[in-house]
């Protein structure tokens, strides 16, 4: 068997930037990291590798530190590393082509995973676009593999609302892990060095350059506004602990119930819940729909 | 062929259309008022009742595609989408960013080769030439302004980013019918409801949290009130500490921070450190048998009484009333 992981480098969410004036970022006080959702995806490919013997490739599209996001997923288990080099992907539709080209270049894997979006802010379209232009099926949000055998996995999706859907679906497939799906090992150092020595395949790709659409265009970043209604200050009247809180709310009080506390005996008060909870669309319906 | 329009993926909540996807409706039309584009909804087996509910929030057009099976399955949702990209060519389809939104996005993006742009916070314009947003990036550290090259491109949009608004007597809606072969190679074997044993408090839409009030025994009633409640249990730092609940369930300053539409305090005074968790929760019901508990004064609805006492009973209601 054989499996394909893809990941991308992505600037350190807590690193420092700096807003520029003319609304772009300065990164350059960020040091960049493997995405940590593609981080899980990696986990869980090297404990299916070790399950069934698979062999693990990792992919990377062209970008900054792509060379040393290789090597750390080497150092955590990956067999070997493929760097796609040529043109820098605007975005994960222009990664997705060119990683779609590279993987099938190489041979078609069975099972193909990646993370559910990128960190940085995108839009969850690489693991898409690679099982469009693979044509293979894909199961997005993967929380677990329930079982493989006879070219066919079974695996957990996640769905709104805290649903799960178990899936049975045909190899060879692309799937789409869920960051709380596993938990990224840390590479000792011995793996670390000889992740170093280690050689790293360079493939050209140009599958993004025959793109008849456009790519979103950034006109510009800026700092949310902090979502306050005014501006809170404690007031003398309030206690210390009252102050406290306040400041700790950031000035966001709740409305109190009207009326005061509902009172009585046990039996009419679970009533009196009962009620508001159905009322206020809580009680789900007996059961579930269309199932 | 048809003239430029709109289109928005569709989703329910049980068997309602979601909140979300009205305001969704709402919005598009509203940006879509001056230029006059029609303003369309693809929605699973909708009937005559959607379609009306749908043309008060601003729909022009209504296209229900056939979702037998499991409701809100992304393969059919994704079959249909892709089909009615053919046949109405809009300059813009949105939908909710939920995980169906996400991936039905996702894949009609992909597999048509559109530009996509997901977690939109607001919008601006929907224009045959771009759709301006703004959207979360770097963890909601920062937000970009962002040009989508439209006809078509995908959008997905974040909860509240429009308002829902329902007008009266509009005129009734085109129906249109989808159908579309989905993706023999993937089937759902089985759907699972949300149950205390898998549901992560981040995704819970409903936590019923115990504290000390609840005592050694109380959380077996209180995981039974979440079960029919569709969510699952939570506890403060106090029932953590005695060891009454694990700590990957502790809300609060040194817990989680959560967000549910529905949160049941039970036996929690509502301590400082207790409420920074919550402080987004959509509802707050406190039961206490202190009336002086600080979340007395927080809770939307205040119930005076005895936790051992009152959730047994309401255990029985719940499951009278149907749930």
């Amino acid at each position: 068997m054989k499996i394909a992981v893809c990941v991308r480098s992505v600037i350190d969410p807590e690193g420092r930037y700096r807003l520029r004036d003319d609304k772009s970022v300065d990164f350059r006080g960020a040091p960049s990291m493997m995405d940590p959702g593609d981080a899980v995806a990696l986990e869980a490919g090297v404990a299916l590798a070790a399950e069934h013997g698979a062999d693990l490739t990792v992919y990377t599209a062209a970008g900054d530190g792509a060379n040393e996001v290789l090597r750390v997923a080497l150092a955590q288990g990956a067999s070997s590393a493929v760097q796609v080099v040529g043109e820098l992907p605007r975005g994960s539709l222009e990664a997705g082509e060119n990683l779609a080209e590279v993987v099938a270049e190489q041979g078609l894997p069975d099972i193909v995973l990646c993370g559910v979006a990128s960190s940085d802010g995108g839009s969850g379209g690489t693991g898409a676009v690679l099982a469009a232009r693979l044509d293979l099926p894909i199961i997005q949000n993967t929380l677990a593999f329930d079982g493989i055998a006879d070219g066919l996995a079974e695996v957990q999706r996640r769905r709104d609302g805290g649903y799960r859907e178990l899936v049975r679906v045909q190899l060879p497939a692309v799937f789409t892990i869920e960051s709380i799906a596993a938990v990224p090992r840390f590479p000792t150092t011995r793996e670390r060095l000889h992740a170093q020595r280690a050689s790293i395949t360079t493939v050209e790709a140009d599958a993004a350059q025959d793109l008849s659409t456009g790519e979103l265009e950034v006109l510009g970043y800026r700092i949310p506004p902090p979502r306050l209604l005014g501006i809170p200050w404690p007031g003398s009247e309030l206690s210390a602990r009252e102050r406290l809180r306040f400041l700790v709310q950031g000035g966001q009080t709740r409305q109190a119930s009207a009326g005061g506390p509902l009172t009585g005996d046990a039996e009419s008060v679970a009533g009196a819940i009962a009620d508001y909870l159905q009322t206020n669309g809580f009680v789900p319906p007996s059961t579930e729909s269309g199932d | 062929m048809t003239t430029a329009s709109i289109w928005i993926g569709g989703e329910r909540r049980g068997d309602e259309i979601s909140p979300w996807t009205l305001q969704l409706v709402s919005g598009a039309a509203a940006l879509a008022a001056t230029a006059k584009t029609p303003v369309g909804v693809l929605l699973g087996s909708a009937g005559a009742e959607d379609a009306a509910e749908l043309a008060a929030h601003g729909a022009d057009m209504v296209a229900s595609y056939e979702s037998a099976g499991i409701s809100g399955s992304v393969e059919a949702a994704v079959a249909a989408a892709r089909a009615l990209l053919e046949s109405e060519d809009p300059i813009a389809v949105l939908f909710p960013d939920s995980i169906l939104g996400r991936d039905t996005a996702s894949q009609l993006a992909a597999s048509a080769g559109l530009p996509l742009a997901s977690a939109c916070e607001r919008i601006s314009e929907i224009g045959e030439e771009q759709v301006a947003a703004i959207r979360s990036c770097f963890g909601g550290q920062l937000s970009q302004r962002v040009s989508i090259p439209s006809g078509p491109c995908v959008v997905t949009v974040r909860e509240h980013a429009f308002r829902a608004s329902r007008t009266e007597g509009r005129p009734t809606p085109r129906l249109l019918s989808v159908t579309a072969p989905r993706d023999e190679r993937i089937a759902v074997i089985e759907r699972r409801s949300p149950s205390p044993e898998t549901l992560d408090l981040a995704e819970a839409e409903v936590l019923v949290a115990g504290g000390r009030g609840v005592g050694e025994h109380g959380f077996s009633v209180l995981e039974d009130v979440a079960r029919l409640l569709g969510g699952t249990t939570a506890a403060s730092r106090a029932a953590v500490d005695e060891g009454w609940a694990e700590s990957k369930l502790q809300v609060g300053q040194t817990g989680r921070t959560v967000a549910p539409r529905l949160y049941v305090a039970c036996g929690i005074s509502g301590a400082v450190q207790h409420m920074v968790g919550v402080r987004d929760a959509g509802v707050l019901v406190a039961i206490n048998i202190d009336g002086g508990a600080p979340i007395m004064g927080d809770a939307d609805l205040a119930a005076l009484g005895d936790v051992s006492e009152v959730l047994p009973r309401l255990v029985s209601k719940l499951k009278e009333s149907g749930a």
